[in-house]
């Protein structure tokens, strides 16, 4: 969808990785480091705002939702 | 000679099939020439029997690489196949009394020969949470779902936690036209991996039928039918059309549109809203439909594209199929049904949201995709919208109540069917199916159980039906049809995912934050609307979005924040002593029994995203309908007259789910993220390390 | 005109269907096969499924053929006559001025064969002696028609005069390639001539009209099957666009 690129991960790197992924109860590396490739990202780039949903957008899609009015 | 040989032959075989179709249907089907014989049924029976020789060639060897593969899936299961009955929103003393009252002798059975205890649920006691935590065995803070809503820090607007459906990444513009090159992208927000995977990775067959939060569906070795948070074809997450000759042209406050109804002699013309164009014009698409009503009959004929019937006042049609051309040969399919409402001295139609059709699915609903096909073309087309009952319809009076339990129950049914078609194909593996009914009719029909709700008062008492417990006999008939079709070698599990309380009173958090110093207005302002359109945010240190969760105006964190964060906790401790305790003073009841710090509450690489407080409303209080939106008013407390009159949101420690098994649980005080580890030993395999549950033990 | 008829007979075929047919039955019986044959797909890995399955595929395939049968009944007796009557105009072209042709007959016995002669018309005439093929109990006659015209060529035998409708044109018209006695499955089908009586030496007099080839999309097609496509093609059209179940 978004295309995708492969890094690879070896040696001492990896070892402290797998450490973090343990101790951090993450499910795997690959979780591991797309969690901390969010965080980065979201500090280093400013918001997307052509992503951001507009007001009326945002109660089209949540009309219907029973919990709410 | 030969020529005319030839001609003889050819008209001889021409007579040849038409006499065999005629003497013997094996080759028959003869259209406008005697080939169709050949190519209808025939080839349906040429293209099965490829099929299957291949599935039987095949199988030895595809048997062979999976035991080599799996090293025999089942050699350490305890049990042949699980069986696992979600029931959203059981609640465990209404389950217990209706036991003691003797109407549910299936489930007193489990309770006498197998277990019955209470489920503890998840903080917040939310659907999409608890099953979400059901299915991964971790805590919110590890599947990142923590209510329906989540909040954009950037905007203060929420948005569904579940799953983000946006157009193609590429389009084409031309002229007035954006052409949009290839498929929505549907991004799926819930973490953790659910069970299931799991077991399909070594070689135990799943199927999978409506757990919520399961949109967009996931691959893996099983079939799944996605359930809570798939939208309507609106991209909404369901909204009716109610088309009336009448002149009334308020809006619906939420859930459904009203649409007129243009006479026309003696036929009257109405439209059902379709989806936005997707080429980009600035319109919705329409689907126009007819109506003729028959006053002396009490019948209305109803003409949809080729589509004609006849509906009673008071009935629903079947799913009708309906398609939203766009145009450039595009369009989009769905199938709603039609209520007719009245007919004189106005003419009043109901239509339901129109729902991704299951036969034609224009987003993926299901894995693989052709199980969405493979259920409708055996059960016919079914509900595929998450949330299908249509709880808005009855809060706006626009259906009455047994209008609306016919719905519920039309769906449920069609569940049922697909519940026992699984059990069928899954005769060792898991097979799991979640009912949603038990939620809805709670939510809309509490009323009826207390004696002075505010949703009742007008109903007298000797006058109220007793729908809940009619929904939990009918819940325990469909138990013992269940375990009439399981053995000894296969686990029954039956859960929910939280239970059930009053709600009766609202309580508006963020006019208690606005009134006790924590949330600003604009200047002049006494109120906000909706999305806190009137707040100030250079002023605000808290504010709650969604049901449970209160958020602290953090610097750093949120666009406008103004809470530095080594101040955080303190004012965490401030809010929570001062709600912790709040207290109605029109009833003298506790509103709020409980608030709870998110960082203590949840672990995980997820907990970032959490509220930072999580509310737990005291029994007949829940957040109330403005607080949802981010409204703010005057009043904090006011009554709940609305037919949505139950609710779980509250303190998780109020609402616990149920367990019943046929077989003993040893554990006294299991828990809903304790069921994916259950399982996962249960079958043999591993427990991966990050899982929060813990495996019960069981009596096998 | 093949075309247009193969259209006009796929169109009136699929209505006639979709008035005597169950159409909802067999909606729903078509969708119960696919769901079958989905279901082989899906649950591939689990041979009882796959082999349950596969009972219902036939056990569903019966229940659409029987559902089919109505409306073939309705279907077949007049799409099988109107085929045998095309036939006889487009099934072959007539004999040509000019052109010789054969004429056969076919004597009881092969005793009689020294008895059969040839009456021709006088715009006809022979062209070789005639063949006499004991083994097979024929004569054959070589003859040329000298102008266009419906004739009738007789076989004389035993006293009586056997005739045989013969049509040399150049233009399209109904032909009968062959008169018979008795067989009257295989008069309706490929005779268009009354029977030959009953008892006598003359079983059959038949006559080799040429076949007829029809050009049609860069190919030379025989009629049938020519009719057998487009009838095909135009109702599967017509089919989709009436939104009738087949």
């Amino acid at each position: 969808m978004f295309g995708s690129y492969k890094v690879k991960l070896e040696g001492e790197l990896l070892e402290k990785i797998q450490k973090c992924v343990e101790a951090g109860s993450y499910e795997s590396v690959d979780q591991f480091v797309i969690r901390v490739l969010e965080r980065e990202l979201d500090k280093v780039l400013p918001p997307d705002q052509g992503n951001a949903a507009s007001k009326e957008l945002v109660k089209k899609r949540l009309q219907g939702l029973g919990y709410i009015e | 000679m030969k020529a005319r040989r030839t001609n003889q032959f050819l008209k001889a075989a021409a007579v040849l099939i038409f006499v065999t179709a005629l003497v013997s249907p094996a080759h028959a089907y003869a259209g406008p020439g005697a080939g169709f014989a050949v190519l209808s049924s025939f080839w349906t029976l040429f293209i099965a029997f490829l099929y299957s020789l291949y599935a039987f060639l095949t199988w030895p060897f595809r048997h062979l690489f999976r035991v080599l593969r799996h090293r025999n899936a089942y050699g350490k299961a305890q049990i042949k196949r699980a069986v696992i009955l979600g029931f959203d929103g059981m609640d465990p003393e209404l389950a217990d009394r209706f036991i003691n009252r003797g109407t549910l002798p299936n489930l007193a059975k489990l309770r006498r020969d197998g277990t019955f205890r209470k489920l503890r649920t998840t903080y917040p006691p939310i659907s999409p949470v608890a099953w979400s935590t059901f299915m991964t065995g971790v805590n919110p803070g590890k599947h990142n779902i923590y209510d329906f809503l989540a909040r954009d820090v950037n905007t203060y607007l929420p948005f569904l936690s579940s799953a983000e459906i946006r157009g193609p990444k590429r389009t084409l513009k031309l002229g007035k036209y954006t052409l949009p090159l290839g498929k929505p992208r549907i991004k799926g927000m819930r973490h953790g991996t659910p069970f299931w995977h799991w077991l399909g990775k070594a070689g135990i067959f799943c199927s999978v039928i409506r757990v919520p939060v399961t949109f967009p569906p996931e691959k893996f070795e099983g079939v799944l039918l996605s359930g809570m948070c798939v939208p309507d074809l609106k991209g909404s997450q369901g909204t009716f059309c109610f088309c009336t000759t009448r002149g009334d042209q308020s809006k619906f406050r939420e859930g459904g549109v009203r649409v007129p109804i243009e006479r026309n002699g003696t036929a009257y013309h109405s439209y059902i809203p379709g989806p936005d164009d997707p080429l980009g014009r600035p319109s919705e698409l329409r689907v126009h439909f007819e109506i003729r009503p028959d006053s002396t009959k009490q019948q209305a004929h109803i003409i949809v594209d080729s589509e004609k019937f006849t509906l009673n006042v008071g009935e629903y049609s079947p799913w009708i199929p309906v398609k939203f051309k766009v145009g450039l040969g595009l369009s989009a399919h769905g199938i709603c049904r039609f209520y007719l409402k009245e007919i004189s001295p106005e003419v009043e139609v109901y239509v339901t949201p129109v729902n991704i059709d299951p036969a034609k699915p224009d987003l993926p609903i299901s894995h693989p995709v052709t199980y969405s096909v493979y259920l409708s073309k055996l059960f016919g087309p079914y509900a595929t919208l998450g949330l299908a009952e249509d709880t808005w319809a009855l809060n706006e009076q626009v259906l009455d109540d047994d209008a609306f339990l016919a719905q519920c129950y039309a769906n449920h049914n069609d569940r049922e069917r697909m519940l026992f078609d699984a059990l069928e194909k899954t005769q060792q593996g898991l097979c799991a199916c979640v009912f949603d009914t038990t939620d809805r009719v709670q939510h809309m029909f509490w009323r009826y159980l207390e004696d002075d709700h505010p949703a009742a008062r007008n109903v007298p008492k000797d006058q109220r039906p007793r729908v809940i417990e009619d929904l939990y006999s009918r819940m325990d008939a469909l138990i013992g049809r269940v375990m009439n079709q399981i053995d000894d070698h296969t686990l029954l599990l039956v859960v929910s995912d939280h239970g059930f309380k009053s709600f009766a009173r609202c309580v508006n958090v963020n006019a208690w934050l606005h009134q006790n110093g924590y949330l600003a207005l604009k200047a002049n302002k006494t109120e906000s609307g909706d999305w806190f359109e009137d707040v100030d945010w250079s002023r605000t240190r808290a504010y709650t979005m969604g049901l449970n969760g209160v958020y602290l105006n953090l610097k750093g964190r949120e666009r406008e924040g103004i809470v530095f964060p080594e101040e955080s906790r303190a004012v965490k401790e401030e809010l929570r002593s001062k709600l912790d305790g709040l207290t109605d003073s029109a009833t003298g009841r506790t509103a709020i029994t409980g608030v709870f710090d998110c960082d203590a509450t949840y672990t995980g690489p997820y907990a970032d995203n959490a509220p930072d407080l999580i509310i737990g409303y005291g029994n007949g209080y829940r957040a109330s309908w403005d607080s949802v939106l981010g409204k703010v008013t005057t009043q904090i407390f006011e009554d709940n007259v609305k037919a949505w009159s139950g609710d779980h949101c509250v303190d998780p420690r109020l609402v616990p789910g149920v367990l019943f098994s046929n077989h003993k649980i040893g554990e006294e005080k299991p828990a809903i993220v304790d069921v994916a580890p259950t399982i996962l030993k249960l079958f043999g395999l591993a427990i991966p390390s990050y899982i929060d549950g813990k495996p019960w033990t069981l009596a096998i | 005109m093949v075309v247009l008829l193969s259209v006009i007979i796929g169109l009136l075929m699929v209505v006639i269907f979709r008035y005597t047919s169950d159409q909802t039955a067999i909606r729903l019986a078509k969708d119960h096969l696919k769901a079958h044959l989905l279901a082989v797909r899906l649950f591939q890995d689990q041979l009882p499924v796959v082999l349950n399955s596969y009972a219902r595929i036939i056990a569903g395939t019966g229940k659409y053929l029987r559902l089919a049968f109505k409306p073939l009944l309705f279907i077949i007796l007049p799409l099988t006559l109107v085929i045998v009557e095309l036939d006889r105009y487009l099934g072959a072209t007539p004999l040509q001025t000019g052109q010789a042709f054969l004429v056969t007959a076919h004597a009881a016995d092969a005793d009689s064969l020294n008895n059969l002669s040839l009456q021709l018309p006088p715009q006809m005439s022979t062209t070789a002696p005639p063949v006499h093929i004991p083994a097979d109990n024929e004569v054959v006659w070589r003859v040329v028609a000298a102008t266009d015209g419906n004739y009738d060529i007789g076989i004389a035998a035993a006293g009586q005069t056997f005739s045989k409708r013969t049509v040399v044109s150049s233009r399209l018209a109904r032909l009968s390639p062959v008169r018979l006695r008795g067989q009257f499955w295989k008069r309706i089908f490929i005779s268009a001539e009354p029977a030959l009586s009953d008892p006598g030496p003359v079983t059959s007099i038949a006559l080799n009209y040429p076949s007829r080839n029809i050009y049609f999309a860069w190919m030379e097609w025989n009629w049938i099957w020519l009719f057998f496509v487009l009838s095909l093609a135009a109702g599967f059209l017509f089919k989709t666009i009436l939104g009738i179940e087949i």
